[in-house]
């Protein structure tokens, strides 16, 4: 019963209200750019660790080639 | 390339390489490979840190939020449930002696992950209380 009744709020206090939550619509809006922007640097490190993985399997395939000349040396 | 090799007695042998240009060039792609994944390293670093100053400004937004939204909670009339809240709050203060207070000052600090854990608890009762 209690909980269904009316709460009446003073005018400077509503007014107060009602700028706390623009400003805090305000916020969580940069708060989204930033986690999107926090995406977006995870998937760029995710691209360069996948290019580096390549780079090195590609340094190793030569660098095996290069052992297997030298080890096996034409006679 | 060829590779010398000195036998006790002092004589030279050579041992032939097969396509030594092959090897050099290969041996030449492998340093730029190489050079390739320092400069990968830097451009990693350079995001990494770029990431980290991202997430500590979105960490500096959340708390300015949630300040403001302990400014609307104190701006709105006190519920039912908060005025029980408070009352609790008071009672618990009043029943506090103050070696209790010392020994308290004594205990290890709380982690802020134990404070924001608590936070949550608090708030998880309060939605329990209504319903």
């Amino acid at each position: 019963m209690m909980e269904e009744m009316p709460v009446f709020v003073k005018i400077e206090d509503y007014k107060n209200i009602v700028d706390v939550l623009h400003l805090m619509k305000e916020k969580l809006e940069i708060a989204k750019k930033l986690l999107a922007q926090v995406e977006d640097f995870k998937k760029q490190e995710d691209t360069e660790l996948a290019a580096w993985e390549a780079e090195l399997e590609d340094i190793d395939e030569r660098v095996e080639g290069i052992s297997k000349t030298l080890l096996e040396p034409e006679m | 390339m060829v590779k010398k090799k000195v036998d006790p007695e002092g004589e030279m042998y050579y041992i032939g390489i097969k396509e030594p240009m092959e090897v050099r060039r290969e041996l030449l792609m492998s340093s730029r490979g190489i050079i390739q994944t320092l400069k990968r390293y830097e451009t990693f670093k350079t995001l990494r840190e770029e990431k980290l100053n991202s997430v500590y400004e979105l960490k500096r937004v959340m708390e300015e939020i949630a300040v403001l939204n302990r400014k609307l909670k104190r701006r709105l009339p006190a519920s039912k449930i908060r005025m029980m809240e408070l009352l609790q709050d008071k009672k618990a203060e009043q029943k506090e002696t103050p070696q209790i207070r010392v020994q308290e000052r004594v205990k290890e600090e709380k982690t802020r992950l134990e404070l924001l854990e608590s936070e949550l608890d608090k708030i998880e009762n309060r939605l329990n209380e209504l319903g």
